[in-house]
């Protein structure tokens, strides 16, 4: 049984169409993760969940019940908000234990629950504290405690981890992804982080303007997005503006300000404009010839960036563009800023899209 | 022209050591960021550098000239933190303009002064722009402006990309540092995300409760951490607990076992016995059927 079911639900503010005739299911025990920029609806959705907000048009089905004109209180379901709204006179641990006590649990077994729940967020030496004796990643954690040991089925988190700093952060985000599974509840996770959403979600859903832009497992949404903000937005890509040319084959010849790319020609007609994609993490350098690459072009290192776990080069190419290339293999640059490389990648890394009607950089924006 | 001396500055809150015995040298147009987790008194440092706090002991000098008698107005400091604080009635030439205008500078001077930094931080095209039509990076872009055009040459960023998206602020992070080199600007950037500060930093400081753990170039920090702590804190790693079993001097090469398996590794004086630990990063460990 869906926990959650939207059928067109429209949210508007004033004349802001917040979310915009928005059809989704969620299945019982899924982790959901919603992406997208600051604006594109991300909370409202997860209000309307919630019973926070009740929807202009649209049906609303919780556990497959109309839940349109439901309240918070009687849906089964918790929102942690983004900030976290503690109660300030009462300690860490009764902060805690105040879902279980509104909902009739015996002193005893809130506090055997809340304290349970502290150790999940790593919190039990803070079990004492005030709320603002602790950080604000400490408090985040305690929202999101409280949230758990409410007992509700569905957990509507808002960006449960942005306060929190990034190396906790990644720990995190896989604790509550097992904690999550491991109480067999459903979770929609709202976040801007797209490594966050790719990987601890069973599914995404991405979001733009209050409409559902893409959704479906990480991975297919990473390798087959779709749209070109999709790309931007799930993983980021170098875009060029081309004219198919020809095709031969399944191979599509799209000449790009000057460049020949070679792309697969899945539905390409003669002279239409497209936009080409390419992953950085696809695109390899090299001083030599690559074997084996249908695609390779001359360029001169720009910028390098240093990412830790990879390298990030940014080259121009001969036409003037600038591609972007990730490498994860090398731990030591062997490339420097002025180097004349080849840049390299297969015609099956490439992605094509219709040209928008707006133009390129109009789907780039972000917010 | 700012190099920054920091004398093992200590701050006291009651019981609590916000700082202990901290000491950095930072180079005229460095640029240095600063990691650590929650509460480790990263942005207790900046707040002592800009003479919001009083350090409890130790000296800071700017340009070899001790700030303690200075005021917190003369300090020339640029300080742009999380919450953006633009004036929301003032358009972005008027915002740029406001620390010239309270210092009385003379108009003709001020649309000089006020132009010249519209195409510095590539806004010329928004200058009648009110902060509210902006991007929350664009915005962090005019707040930086502002504090070049009183003159600040040395600034303190409190978390300056933390309240924008993440794919916003992977861009922003690039044009930041380039505004920062294209002015000359001496740098110390507090941040949370450690990939933000591999990228963009002359020098990283790591810093723990209080103190300053480690000061490294990014690379050196992520390939050769000086401490176990670094090594978990920055990127992920895997971390695995072993003994020397044997040492070979002449190939400088340690033999660890770590729960029954035995593994090589070029380390040397270490002693036969001795409990280590060995870090691994996830991109250096290779699967295979």
């Amino acid at each position: 049984m869906p926990p959650v079911r939207f059928v067109n639900v429209t949210k508007r503010f004033g004349k802001v169409l917040a979310v915009d005739r928005i059809s989704l299911e969620v299945s019982d025990g899924e982790y959901l993760c919603v992406l997208g920029p600051t604006g594109s609806g991300k909370t409202t959705l997860l209000k309307l969940m919630a019973g926070l907000l009740l929807p202009e048009e649209g049906s609303i089905y919780i556990d497959e019940k109309p839940a349109n004109h439901i309240g918070a209180q009687d849906r089964n379901a918790v929102y942690v908000p983004q900030r976290y709204a503690l109660f300030p006179h009462l300690t860490v641990l009764q902060n805690v234990a105040f879902g279980p006590l509104a909902r009739g649990k015996p002193v005893s077994d809130a506090l055997e629950i809340a304290s349970k729940t502290l150790e999940l967020v790593r919190l039990s030496s803070r079990a004492q504290a005030l709320p603002n004796e602790l950080s604000g990643g400490m408090q985040q954690r305690v929202a999101l405690a409280r949230g758990l040991a409410s007992g509700a089925r569905l957990l509507l988190l808002d960006e449960p981890l942005s306060a929190i700093d990034a190396r906790l952060r990644l720990d995190l985000r896989h604790k509550i992804r097992d904690i999550v599974r491991q109480s067999g509840l459903t979770a929609i996770h709202v976040t801007h982080d797209q490594d966050e959403a790719m990987s601890v979600g069973d599914e995404i859903l991405i979001l733009k303007n209050g409409r559902i832009q893409d959704s479906g497992p990480p991975r297919r949404v990473y390798r087959k997005p779709a749209s070109i903000f999709v790309t931007n937005l799930f993983g980021g890509a170098s875009f060029f503006e081309g004219i198919v040319d020809n095709t031969v084959g399944e191979t599509a010849l799209v000449s790009a300000r000057g460049l020949v790319i070679q792309a697969p020609s899945r539905m390409l007609t003669l002279t239409s404009p497209v936009v080409l994609a390419v992953r950085k993490e696809r695109v390899r350098l090299s001083f030599n010839q690559p074997p084996e690459m249908d695609n390779v072009f001359k360029g001169e290192i720009r910028n390098i960036r240093f990412l830790g776990s990879s390298n990030e080069y940014v080259i121009r190419l001969s036409n003037g563009d600038s591609i972007a290339s990730r490498n994860f293999a090398e731990s030591e640059s062997e490339f420097k800023v002025g180097d004349e490389v080849l840049v390299s990648f297969r015609e099956g890394d490439v992605m094509v899209f219709e040209y928008p009607p707006q133009g390129l950089s109009k789907e780039l924006e972000i917010a | 022209m700012p190099n920054l001396d920091i004398f093992s500055v200590s701050k006291t809150y009651g019981n609590i050591h916000a700082l202990s015995d901290v000491s950095l040298h930072v180079e005229d147009k460095e640029y240095v960021c600063v990691i650590g987790p929650s509460g480790c008194g990263k942005s207790t440092l900046i707040r002592c550098i800009s003479g919001i706090e009083q350090p409890s002991s130790g000296e800071i000098c700017i340009d070899g000239k001790s700030v303690e008698k200075t005021l917190i107005e003369d300090r020339q400091i640029g300080y742009v933190f999380q919450d953006i604080a633009l004036f929301p009635h003032l358009t972005v030439r008027d915002n740029l303009a406001y620390g010239l205008a309270v210092r009385q500078t003379p108009a003709n001077e001020m649309r000089t002064v006020t132009n010249e930094m519209l195409g510095l931080i590539n806004m010329r095209d928004r200058a009648r722009s009110y902060p509210i039509e902006l991007s929350g990076g664009a915005q962090q872009k005019v707040a930086v402006g502002r504090a070049v055009a009183t003159g600040a040459r040395l600034f303190l960023l409190d978390e300056p990309l933390g309240a924008l998206d993440a794919i916003v602020r992977a861009e922003l992070r690039y044009e930041l540092r380039k505004l920062a080199s294209d002015l000359g600007l001496t740098v110390i950037h507090v941040t949370h995300d450690q990939e933000e500060a591999l990228s963009i930093a002359d020098r990283v400081v790591i810093m723990k409760n209080g103190r300053i753990i480690e000061v490294g170039k990014p690379a050196e920090i992520y390939h050769h951490p000086k401490t176990l702590f670094t090594a978990n804190f920055v990127g992920e790693t895997n971390l695995l607990e072993g003994r020397i079993s044997r040492t070979e001097s002449a190939l400088s090469t340690s033999t660890i076992d770590i729960a029954g398996h035995r593994v090589n590794l070029p380390i040397h004086r270490k002693k036969v016995g001795q409990r280590v630990v060995i870090s691994i990063r996830p991109e250096s460990v290779m699967l295979s059927p």
